[in-house]
């Protein structure tokens, strides 16, 4: 029941936040020319939807609509799917901004980058979503799981391939070393950010064979446990994706890990697991370590 | 609802062969109405006519900078789709040089 309650307000929650926080590009003064408002108002409206769909879904299966249940994770994978697809499709008309798209110096400096980056964004954002809204509605859970990863890192790979050569040569070794030290990082970023939020998606479905639920259940807390550990780690991996999110990012997970850490030590017993969380842990300090000297 | 008339304006600003090759030289980055003309064979005026329809379909964005204005892309990703469609499926007898094609006299102007 907790779950239940926890669901029906953080969803509306978490749509009236990304309204609000987007509001700016709109209805700002002046940050927004011409018939950017409306690419903006867009692309905002589509995200309130999508959440707002997402939150008619879970109260349709809490309310007890049976004939949806069996449907109902298909159906959040189309939807997401197509919210992506119609996100991509805008993605080549936004413009430098203070809050929406691959915001880099670079990409804020540099107009046309930025447009031609937004313009292959658009694409690469539109084939997967249209391939994940596909695979949603035809193919069964574990080719859904396969093409899901596949196109999103796929496409996040083509991204950055297309970002990474637009770059001018550096000159100096310095700038060099220190160019391939910021892809380091960032790549163990992403890497970090994939794995974690596929455990979080993870714990929210239950796992392969419903190992996470068997899990949580030898923890004893109950599986409303289960869902906010989801969240949390989900959560923490968006983070790691924002540039200055790093810090709040690897502290969030950093504590779900000592978490996990604490739960292997005391309930569960130390096993191979056990060295997965260690060295996520490790990987994790090593990141923001790094973005901190980068940083200073 | 000003959505429909939008699309549809969209739509009718791609059907016609010299406005999609002004879209694809646009994907090079942003030209001035001047530098468009001349990579065409039609007049200026012409030129500045469909820039025109481009600008009121929402497919390009004029943008001030100092005394020229510049012409910049703004077409979204269905949109670029449907006119690689419309160039895949453009009559045979069309498909020559783009900058020689020449209207018949009796061919409408779109």
């Amino acid at each position: 029941m907790l779950v239940a309650v926890l669901v029906a307000f953080t969803l509306p929650a978490a749509a009236a936040v990304i309204y609000l926080s987007l509001r700016p590009l709109w209805a700002g003064h002046g940050i927004a020319v011409g018939g950017l408002e409306r690419t903006y108002r867009g692309i905002a409206l589509r995200a309130v939807l999508f959440v707002l769909a997402l939150q008619g879904l879970i109260v349709l299966n809490v309310l007890g609509a049976g004939w949806l249940r069996p449907i109902a994770p298909r159906a959040v994978v189309v939807l997401f799917g197509l919210f992506l697809a119609t996100i991509g499709n805008a993605l080549p008309r936004t413009r430098p901004n203070l809050l929406f798209g691959i915001r880099t110096g670079r990409t804020l400096d540099d107009r046309q980058l930025w447009i031609r980056l937004h313009r292959t964004a658009g694409y690469v954002t539109v084939a997967a979503g249209t391939v994940i809204a596909a695979a949603g509605a035809l193919f069964s859970k574990d080719v859904i799981a396969w093409v899901v990863s596949a196109s999103a890192l796929g496409g996040g790979a083509i991204l950055a391939g297309v970002y990474i050569s637009s770059l001018p040569a550096e000159s100096t070794p310095e700038a060099r070393a220190r160019r391939r030290r910021n892809i380091a990082v960032w790549s163990l970023r992403v890497m970090l950010a994939v794995a974690f939020f596929y455990f979080g998606v993870a714990k929210f479905f239950g796992g392969s064979r419903r190992m996470w639920i068997h899990l949580f259940d030898t923890i004893g807390f109950g599986q409303w446990f289960r869902i906010f550990t989801g969240f949390v780690e989900a959560g923490g991996a968006l983070l790691l994706l924002v540039p200055r999110g790093v810090l709040p990012g690897v502290a969030v997970l950093c504590a779900a890990m000592l978490g996990a850490l604490l739960t292997h030590v005391f309930i569960l017993g130390i096993g191979p697991a056990t060295i997965t969380v260690v060295i996520l842990l490790a990987l994790l300090v090593g990141v923001a370590m790094a973005s901190r000297a980068q940083q200073s | 609802m000003k959505m429909p008339a939008a699309g549809h304006a969209a739509f009718a600003a791609l059907a016609d062969q010299t406005r999609r090759d002004i879209l694809n030289l646009l994907r090079g980055g942003p030209r001035t109405s001047g530098q468009i003309a001349d990579a065409f064979r039609s007049s200026w005026p012409t030129i500045s006519r469909h820039l025109s329809v481009l600008r009121h379909a929402g497919l390009v964005v004029a943008e001030r900078q100092g005394q020229e204005i510049y012409y910049e892309l703004n077409t979204s990703v269905f949109q670029d789709v449907v006119r690689h469609l419309m160039e895949l499926m453009k009559p045979a007898g069309r498909t020559g040089r783009p900058r020689a094609r020449r209207r018949r006299p009796g061919q409408q102007e779109a």
